[in-house]
């Protein structure tokens, strides 16, 4: 049965992130709530956190967390690479525990907890910051996929990765590629596996206009144009268990054989994406 | 009461021995052939998905012989004082970043505890025990080699991956009271009782609705000698594992022996 593999630290899985970091990031968020706000700065801060959930469910005691997963951040705008900031800077894929150790830097934000009384209170928690907002260039998606497929084909070779639990590729952009047709290599992209079954392309395009979404569809119907059937296309489907996040925690409707695929999506629509790629299994399979 | 009490224990594959979140005590300590008035024990099982599980394992077993009730008042209070005993000890520590933010989910366990006693009935000495759960560890009573009691789970199909948890945060735990079971019953010269975490309880089961016999196949391993008793179980449980009959995960078996009332 494919994606079945145990997560663990002598077997671990990997999570890949490629943003758009496009000239046209740069546009504000018109959607209530959200005004103001940059669809690259609202990234970088969702990416951020991503980050820190992940470590923060691969810590286990005061020690380094175990290196559950491997991750990369791909940038793509005027210049295509990694995109870690500090001195992860220039690094494709790496474990869990350096990255926890090495933030470029760390924020203190007030955030509402419950106070045990159905209340809520602020507490000031840290916010690490690995990854910084950018909106610059055009949108080089073909170099980007080109270059995850190198970064991927690489890792899944080596003989400790071959048996893992499939990489996830999270791909998060807000237009059409400017340097060709990338549908051919991001097929390829999908197409890499491991063991325990294909590498799963989850394709997101954000939208700052307030137009409506498509979300995780089984089929290409209702699409508006050929670049939302492009994604459609070359999105992997989902695992059982991110199927049933999506339904039982945040009430979304789909077959069982919905896309990773998101169309026009809100700033609401982004983060829920984001931790439902970033959790293909429960956390108790993580060993 | 005359009785054998055995502790049995092994961490996940992969992990090392400190990194057990498992935990398991007894009143008296492990010893064969004692002669007390009540033994009193327990086990818990740590979440693996929380931190510093095993310290909040550790904390809730060993309260639980301290304090020797089986009520759900009892074991609140055990809860209450050992959350602030975790809570202490967690912020004495120099924490990075990360563990400090994961310390304010809280820790989670499993917790099963057991009494046993004698009592005077009809002009003889009658073996009596209570017990109480939360989670997914399990007792066991066996009688003549067969299963007589199962408990809190009675059929493998039951175990899933969400148990109930004490968690360290008040919060955490306001729903989680109406889950706590409560078993009680007698006992016989004789008879013996399994205590085990959620794998090898679902392997007794599952291998009991199979028709054979895993209890039988567990006594075997035990030897006078306890360091033997405990490498065979060690053995015993890798291969259930590469046979893929149990789950890879901390396994925990305490057993009891019951020579006489």
């Amino acid at each position: 049965m494919s994606y079945s593999a145990e997560i663990s630290r002598v077997n671990p899985s990997c999570f890949l992130f490629i943003i758009d970091q496009s000239g046209s990031m740069g546009d504000q968020f018109i959607q209530p709530g959200f005004e103001g706000r940059t669809k690259a700065d609202f990234l970088a801060d969702t990416i951020n956190k991503v980050l820190t959930n992940i470590v923060i469910r691969s810590t286990k005691t005061e020690e380094t967390p175990w290196d559950y997963f491997h991750i990369g951040v791909l940038g793509y705008g005027a210049t295509v690479g990694p995109a870690f900031a500090g001195s992860l800077s220039g690094k494709s894929l790496i474990p869990v525990s350096e990255i926890a150790e090495n933030p470029a830097r760390i924020e203190e934000r007030a955030k509402k907890v419950s106070d045990g009384a159905g209340g809520l209170v602020d507490q000031n928690v840290k916010f690490p910051i690995w990854f910084e907002s950018v909106a610059n260039g055009g949108t080089p998606m073909t170099q980007a996929m080109t270059d995850a497929n190198g970064i991927l084909s690489s890792w899944l070779a080596e003989s400790e990765h071959q048996d893992c639990f499939p990489p996830v590729v999270i791909h998060i952009s807000d237009g059409e590629s400017t340097d060709g047709d990338p549908s051919g290599v991001m097929t390829e992209l999908g197409n890499l596996t491991s063991s325990d079954g294909n590498v799963i392309l989850f394709n997101i395009h954000v939208s700052s206009s307030d137009t409506g979404s498509i979300k995780y569809p089984n089929s290409s119907e209702g699409l508006p144009d050929q670049y939302a059937q492009m994604l459609f296309d070359t999105a992997g489907h989902l695992t059982p268990f991110m199927i049933q996040t999506a339904r039982n925690e945040y009430g979304f409707e789909m077959s069982d054989d919905a896309r990773a695929y998101i169309f026009n999506a809100s700033p609401d629509e982004l983060v829920a994406g984001l931790d439902i790629g970033t959790r293909p299994t429960a956390d108790e399979n993580l060993r | 009461m005359r009785f054998s009490i055995t502790h049995l224990a092994t961490q996940k594959l992969g992990n090392r021995p400190k990194e057990y979140e498992d935990w398991f005590a007894s009143d008296p300590p492990e010893a064969s052939q004692l002669s007390n008035l009540y033994l009193c024990l327990s086990i818990t099982d740590g979440a693996t998905e929380s931190i510093f599980s095993s310290l909040w394992a550790k904390l809730l077993a060993e309260d639980f012989i301290l304090q020797k009730s089986t009520h759900t008042d009892a074991l609140k209070a055990i809860v209450a004082g050992k959350s602030e005993a975790w809570t202490r000890a967690i912020e004495s520590k120099s924490l990075p970043w990360y563990a400090e933010e994961k310390a304010r989910y809280g820790a989670f366990a499993t917790v099963l505890g057991a009494y046993f006693f004698t009592k005077p009935e009809r002009g003889r000495l009658r073996g009596r025990f209570r017990a109480v759960a939360l989670g997914d560890s399990c007792l066991f009573q066996i009688r003549d080699g067969k299963l007589r009691r199962a408990f809190p789970i009675q059929q493998s199909n039951e175990f899933d991956s969400h148990p109930a948890l004490l968690s360290t945060r008040v919060s955490a735990n306001r729903n989680v009271w109406e889950k706590v079971r409560h078993n009680w019953g007698g006992w016989k010269a004789g008879d013996t009782f399994f205590f085990a975490t959620d794998a090898l309880s679902a392997w007794f089961l599952q291998q009991t609705e199979s028709g054979r016999s895993p209890f039988g196949r567990v006594l075997e391993l035990l030897s006078k000698d306890p360091e033997r008793s405990r490498s065979n179980f060690v053995e015993l449980v890798q291969l259930l594992r590469d046979d893929q009959e149990l789950k890879n995960d901390d396994v925990t078996c305490s057993i009891v022996e019951l020579h006489d009332v």
